[in-house]
This record gives structure tokens, C-alpha cells and sequence, in this order.
């Protein structure tokens, strides 16, 4: 496996976990100063520092998902030399009361010899994010 | 090179033809044979692992370079391309295997052309151009300022002016002997129009000669030294019509990058080969020459007296030298020289102490110093001549009208009568200078000329600058992107004979005062950081990398030429930026919408680019500050390309803090359409 086919993999597993609630996977990848971003006003929003609380914030965000029975799939995935590009989509079927869940996002993830030292978590409706999985 | 090779083929044994749809082979072994005769070598001493500047490949013949591969494979290529790939290696790869995929994305097809579809009558309206311009126009109407350009001015333009019904301290106006008004000189026009009319209703090759042309043309040819001169209706046309007649494709003409834009046009006339060298860098021209002077039939090396945009002077008597050790003709340009260097105004030349005769061609304007309308080209009797009775612009023309030429002949005289008025002007320079530079002004390389230019860089700062003085009653034109660079955007001041030493030194201290508060108002100006391109980039990257830079200048008819007819923008949120913008026009009315809500104020930084062959991924952070209000906004945005022939058709964006995105945008978008229902009103 080249370089950018490792980083493929790094990103790839890091969102599996993210959806499936695998903080052990994840943190298998973290480097010690890791930081995971997903901000604005959205639950879960904030910096999360360090293997510890990337990984709490990983259970929760799964937690949030699977509390709406939703399913997150990787979509695409761009390498480059330092950073990764994943998209996922997230969706939900329709629930009584609720409407379908049907949003997007990509972890832009940075990746050096291995280790996740960086991610951001952008989504393309933070106003469906909060409304549907809020 | 094998039987199937139709791409590649030698030429009279030399540099071996390229054709269109070359392999990386075929391009490095034109490389190879191309460098090896440029730097007069054998093609066994060129190494294509070594970076092309080891052979001593200057800026322009990279260029060149370019543009030759360009021609050759007729595709559009980036002009940074030669630094981009800096060995042949990887240059031939990098366009090998751009084209080995079928991918023309930063390789565009030149000549490609996308027929009209509508079965519409055409109409400029619905021309890409005319859109673009249109789009650029309403950023021009900057909160708080209005558009700076096209202001009606009253009464003469002078040291001051009437703009609006309010009299101002006027920096923008060419008067610089302050002869245009001059009780002498609009005397003698008036006489004119008495005796010969308003025109002289002919070719002056038939029935349009006038005894005042013959005087002015004598005038100007003893005031800079020439045997002889010709005058034309426009400056602008002069250098257009002389360069476009005097020179061929078997000639070179080689010029400062700051030349105006009529010499550039009049050498793209001429179909010469043309090549800039940098400013003022006369040890670049000078090597250049040495490489490339028997290459041509002619050499014309052109320069301007005072370059209009940095008001500095080329050494012109180092140039005289230069072009006569090269065997070169030298054209000067004196638009702003003449009636402004030199102890009595008679221009550069003066200034240096250079015989008249040692410049092939003066051109000048007639519009400046001379307070009257119109160009001229002196030089030798045998020139003039020539000029004369060839010249397009000249003998398909109209001569000049009586009152222009009486006008330009009598502002002659005034000037060597009253040589004070020079002096005069040389005096007000200094003080402006001095006092620009003790308030901490950058004016840049100007160096006593008539124009000093205070560079603040960012455009809207400078369009802002340019609008609060002319509230506190100074009139001084911003100089913006693309007449200057992206960052290096100015207010121009033409300082005249008039102005008084009191209205420098008020002047001074209010731009000082003003640019100092909007330098600290706005702190988030729009600034742009962005990557470099890297030798092995995916093309893909190298097409997000220029739409990038189009998007943060702006460029229109870049980011056109880079959309699909029908590409889909998806943009997130509730902002008035939010929605899918669909085709060419709403995703252009996007990109503009996008710089006006944020009024200007993003700081822009591109922090990575990543591309496959069918996407490009940018990712950069923006932080902004609305003005007047305490709205700051820091948000990072993925953008992520579908590119297809070269086409972006779809693009997806991602915002990382939405709703302070949306809060950001929807208040910049109130503030600005508030602000145009404001100034819509008054017009």
C-alpha cells in the first residue's frame, strides 16, 4: 500500500468509526495532540483535543445517529500529499413524525505517517443537522 | 520515434516539429533541442533532470517558451508553467500526460469554439464580456463612497475643481503646467475656430492642412530636439497606428512590463515578436538583447518618459547606450514627461542631457502639459516623412482640429516664456514627496516626476480612501486591479504648477489622518494567501488552484472560461447565498454576490488543494470584520469540483460554522443593498 493509498484507508476508517461508534479504531489512528473541529451551532460542536475526548466525541456522535436509526456511508474520498478528503452522506428513513434524514458533509482530515493529527467536520445543513439529529 | 509518430518530426534537422496531441516523449525531446538553441548548446549537454534556470533561462524566455508549446499544441497553458515544472522532465510529463488523458482542464484547446445554439438575433447584451462588465460595475458602488469613476467635473480641471456644485482640491487632472485654462492658450483656440471652423472636415493629405498644423509640428520638433514631427487626434492612437506601420513580423520589439497599454496594442498590430523585461531593469534588457538581437531585422526597445502608474524615469541616457551598442531604434513615450522633466519642461531628455537625435522616436501627447487633445511622433525629417504620407492613422484620419492644434502651439510658448511654471511644478513635487514620505506614506519608486502615487494595496480600500477624501473635499482617482497588481492598489495624485503649497500640505495630512482610521476600521481587508503549485500536480489541481484565484480577484472571465453552460453551484444555509445556482450566469452572479455580502472584507487563505481525476477538493479558511457593525466571522469552507472536459458542472460547498456564516452574509447583504437603494436614489 503507496502513501496516499494509506491515507485513503486512515480517512475511510476514521469516518466507519465515527458512524459506528469505534473509539478504539479511531484511536488506534490519533496522534497524542490530535484535534477534531466540528464547529458552529450544532450539537457536539467544539474542538475536541487528545485521544480522550476525540474519542468521546466520537461515541457521542454515533450515539446521535443511531438514536434516529440513521446510517452514515462514505461517499468519495480525494488523497492528497498532507490532508484527506472524505464526503458522506448521512440518511435516515422517515419515522412517525419525522421526515427522512437526507444531509451531507466531509472530514477534511490531516494525516501524517500514519496518524491522524487534525480533522474538520463539515457539514452541507447545519440547519437539517440540528432539526433532524439535534 | 516510430512509424506511428505523427506528432513529432524533424525540421531541416534541427528542433524537431511538435504537433498537437504530443506524448511526454515527444514534448521532452522538442525541450531538449528548443533549450539547446536557445542557450547555444549541444542537445547532449542539456540534462532534463537539471531545473531549466541552471541554462540560465531568464523570466521572459520562459514565457516565450510557453507560449511557443502553446502554439504548437494549441492549448492554453499556465503563463507559470516553466516554474511550476522546472525540469523538462517533469514538464513534458505534466503536459504528456495531461493530454494522454484526454483532459484538456488546464490545457485548454485554444482555438477550440462553442457555436451559438439560440436561434435568437445575437445581441451584445447576452455576450459574455458585456455580462462581466456589468458584474464588475456593481462593486464599484462601495458602501459609503459611490463609484469613483466617471465623476462630472465643472469649470476648468485644474488645482481645483467643481464636482457635484462643491468646489474640491483637485490631484487628477494631466493640467500639470496648469495651461489648460490659461488665459493665452484658450485664446488662440478661440482664434482658430474663427479663422479655419471647428474642423478642418478632411485628411490632412487632401484638404485638412492647416499653416497652425505645420507650426505646431516645427514647435514640437525643436523642443525635443528631432529635425521633424507629426501630429494625430489621439495619443493613444498615435502609438497604436506608428508601431502597427513601422514594424513586421521579422522584428522584435522589446518594452518595460509598466508600458501603456497603446504601445502594447500597436506592437500586437505589428505582429512582431514582442517580449517585456522588468521594470527598469536595464541589465535584464541588455541580456536579452544580447540573445536575442540577431534573431530580428529590427530591434525597437520602448520605454516611457515617467511611467504613469509609479511616476519614476528610465535612465535614459544608460538606454541611448544600450541601443546603440545593440544596434536597436529607441522610442520614448512622453505622455507625462514632456512639460514636467527637464529644467524648462522639455522633457527626458533634457532631464539627462540626451541629444534629441539619439531617440529613433518621441512619441508624446498633447493632452498633458500641453493642454490640448492629440499625439505626436518626432524624429528624423526622413521618419516624419515616411509617416506622413504612409501612416494609417494619420492619412485615413481627420486632421487635428484648428482650436487643438492652436491650443498645443500656444501652450508652447506659455511654457517657454514663463519657465517658472516648470520650476514651479519641480518645487511642489518636492514638498509633496517629502511630506508623503515624513507621514509615512509608501509612494512607491516616484521619483520627481508630476505623479506620486500613494499605494495602500487592498482595491476597496483604496476605492474607500479615494471616496472620504473627496467628502472632505480632495478629488484623487483610485488606481485598481487590473490597471495594478491584486495587492498594490493606489490613489494616483498629478500634481500641477498650481497647486499651492498649503492645499499639498492639508492634502498630506488628511490621507495620512484617513488612511490611518481605515487602516485600523478595517483591519479584515481582503487579503489572500494562497499554495503554489507543485511539479507533479494533478491537472485537475492546477484548474481548482486558477479558478481559485479568479474567484478572489474576481477575474470574470477567467472563472467563464472555466464553467460549463450548464454547471450547478450548491451553496449551504440561509444566507442570500444559500440555494443551487444553476448555469453559467447565476453561478457568475454568485461569485459576485459572494464578494459584495462580505463587502470586501475577507481575509482569504487557501490551506490545501487535492484533486483525482474526476474531482478537485479546495479547502481555505475566510475571517472578516462588517464594517461599523462588531460582526467578525471566522469560517472555513471545502469546496469540492465535478470537472468534466476541462468544465467545472457541479460544485458542492461546505461551511464549517454555518449559521455565523449566514449571520455574516445575510447582515453584509442588507448592509450593500441598503446602500445601493441609497445611491439608486439619487441618480
Amino acid at each position: 500500500m503507496n502513501a496516499l493509498q494509506s491515507q485513503v484507508e486512515v480517512a475511510r476508517r476514521s469516518l466507519e468509526a465515527l458512524a459506528g461508534a469505534d473509539a478504539a479504531t479511531l484511536s488506534g489512528y490519533l496522534d497524542d495532540a490530535s484535534v477534531f473541529r466540528f464547529r458552529g451551532d450544532v450539537p457536539l460542536a467544539g474542538e475536541h483535543k487528545g485521544p480522550e475526548h476525540v474519542g468521546r466525541f466520537v461515541r457521542d456522535f454515533a450515539a446521535l445517529l443511531s438514536s434516529r436509526g440513521a446510517r452514515l456511508e462514505v461517499a468519495h474520498v480525494v488523497p492528497g500529499p498532507e490532508h484527506v478528503y472524505a464526503r458522506f452522506r448521512v440518511t435516515a428513513p422517515a419515522s412517525p413524525g419525522r421526515a427522512p434524514v437526507e444531509l451531507g458533509g466531509c472530514l477534511m482530515t490531516r494525516v501524517r505517517e500514519g496518524h491522524i493529527l487534525e480533522s474538520s467536520l463539515l457539514l452541507d445543513d447545519a440547519y437539517a443537522f440540528q432539526r433532524d439529529l439535534g | 520515434m516510430n512509424a506511428q509518430d505523427t506528432s513529432v518530426s524533424p525540421q531541416d534537422g534541427g528542433t524537431p516539429e511538435l504537433r498537437p496531441g504530443g506524448s511526454a516523449q515527444q514534448i521532452e525531446s522538442w525541450l531538449v533541442q528548443r533549450i539547446a538553441t536557445l542557450m547555444q548548446r549541444s542537445a547532449q549537454e542539456i540534462d532534463v533532470k537539471v531545473p531549466l534556470t541552471r541554462y540560465g533561462l531568464d523570466s521572459v524566455e520562459a514565457v516565450t517558451l510557453s507560449g511557443d508549446l502553446e502554439d504548437l499544441l494549441e492549448r492554453r497553458l499556465a503563463s507559470t508553467l516553466v516554474w511550476d515544472y522546472p525540469t523538462i522532465s517533469q514538464l513534458a510529463q505534466h503536459l504528456g500526460q495531461a493530454a494522454a488523458q484526454g483532459n484538456p482542464n488546464v490545457i485548454t484547446n485554444r482555438v477550440r469554439v462553442e457555436p451559438r445554439t439560440t436561434s435568437a438575433a445575437p445581441s451584445f447584451a447576452d455576450d459574455d464580456d458585456v455580462k462581466n462588465n456589468s458584474r464588475r460595475l456593481r462593486l464599484l458602488d462601495v458602501p459609503g463612497v459611490g463609484n469613483p469613476y466617471f465623476r462630472r467635473c465643472e469649470g476648468i480641471n485644474g488645482d481645483r475643481a467643481v464636482i457635484g456644485q462643491r468646489e474640491v482640491v483637485n490631484f487628477a487632472s494631466y493640467n500639470y503646467l496648469g495651461l489648460s485654462g490659461h488665459p493665452d492658450v484658450s485664446a488662440a483656440a478661440k482664434d482658430a475656430i474663427d479663422r479655419y471652423g471647428t474642423s478642418v472636415s478632411a485628411s490632412r493629405l487632401i484638404s485638412g492642412e492647416r499653416p497652425v498644423h505645420v507650426e505646431l509640428e516645427a514647435a514640437l520638433a525643436k523642443l525635443v530636439g528631432a529635425e521633424d514631427a507629426l501630429v494625430y487626434v489621439g495619443g493613444h492612437a498615435t502609438n497604436v497606428t506608428t508601431l502597427g506601420h513601422m514594424f513586421g513580423p521579422q522584428d522584435l520589439i522589446v518594452y518595460d512590463e509598466l508600458i501603456h497599454d497603446s504601445v502594447l496594442g500597436g506592437a500586437e498590430l505589428s505582429g512582431a515578436t514582442r517580449l517585456p523585461f522588468r521594470h527598469q531593469d536595464l541589465a535584464g534588457l541588455d541580456a536579452l538583447l544580447t540573445r536575442r538581437r540577431g534573431d530580428h531585422a529590427n530591434v525597437l526597445i520602448v520605454v516611457e518618459g515617467v511611467y504613469s502608474a509609479d511616476g519614476d524615469v528610465p535612465d535614459l541616457a544608460a538606454l541611448v547606450a544600450l541601443k546603440k551598442r545593440h544596434r536597436a531604434f529607441l522610442m520614448v513615450d512622453e505622455a507625462h514627461s514632456l512639460g514636467v522633466l527637464g529644467k524648462t519642461g522639455r522633457g527626458v531628455g533634457e532631464h539627462f542631457g540626451v541629444d534629441g537625435r539619439d531617440v529613433d522616436l518621441w512619441m508624446g501627447t498633447l493632452s498633458k502639459s500641453l493642454a490640448s487633445c492629440g499625439g505626436y511622433i518626432a524624429g528624423s525629417r526622413k521618419l516624419v516623412e515616411y509617416l506622413r504620407y504612409t501612416s494609417p492613422g494619420f492619412i485615413y484620419s481627420v486632421g487635428m482640429p484648428p482650436s487643438n492644434a492652436a491650443a498645443a502651439l500656444a501652450a508652447i510658448q506659455v511654457m517657454q516664456r514663463e519657465p517658472e511654471r516648470v520650476t514651479r511644478l519641480h518645487e511642489r513635487v518636492k514638498l509633496f514627496l517629502s511630506l508623503a514620505r515624513e507621514h509615512g506614506l509608501d509612494t512607491g519608486t516616484s521619483s520627481g516626476s508630476g505623479v506620486v502615487p500613494v499605494i495602500v494595496g487592498d482595491t476597496l480600500q483604496a476605492i474607500r480612501l479615494s471616496g472620504i477624501l473627496m467628502d472632505q473635499g480632495i478629488n484623487v482617482a483610485p488606481m485598481i486591479y487590473p490597471a495594478v497588481a491584486n495587492d498594490g492598489a493606489r490613489l494616483r495624485f498629478f500634481i500641477s504648477s498650481l497647486h499651492t503649497e498649503e492645499q499639498i500640505r492639508h492634502t498630506l495630512e488628511t490621507v495620512a489622518r484617513e488612511l490611518g482610521r481605515l487602516k485600523r476600521d478595517f483591519s479584515g481587508s481582503f487579503e489572500v494567501m494562497t499554495l503554489k503549485a507543485s511539479p507533479d500536480e494533478h491537472p485537475n489541481m492546477t484548474l481548482a488552484r486558477e479558478g481559485f484565484d479568479g474567484f478572489v480577484t474576481l477575474d470574470l472571465p477567467a472563472l467563464s472560461r472555466q464553467l460549463a453552460p450548464d454547471v450547478v453551484y450548491h451553496f449551504p444555509g440561509r444566507s442570500p447565498l444559500a440555494g443551487a445556482h444553476k448555469g453559467k450566469d447565476a453561478v457568475l452572479d454568485f461569485f459576485v454576490n459572494a464578494f459584495r455580502y462580505t463587502v470586501g472584507t475577507l481575509n482569504v487563505r487557501l490551506k490545501e488543494l487535492l484533486a483525482d481525476a474526476n474531482h478537485a477538493v479546495l479547502y481555505w479558511s475566510n475571517t472578516a470584520h462588517l464594517p461599523g457593525t462588531d460582526l467578525r466571522l471566522s469560517a472555513d469552507i471545502c469546496e469540492v469540483l465535478t470537472l468534466k472536459d476541462g468544465k467545472v458542472v457541479e460544485a458542492h460547498w461546505f461551511v464549517d460554522n454555518q449559521r455565523a456564516f449566514d449571520e455574516f452574509v445575510t447582515q453584509g447583504a442588507r448592509f450593500i443593498e441598503a446602500h445601493e437603494a441609497a445611491i439608486g436614489g439619487t441618480r
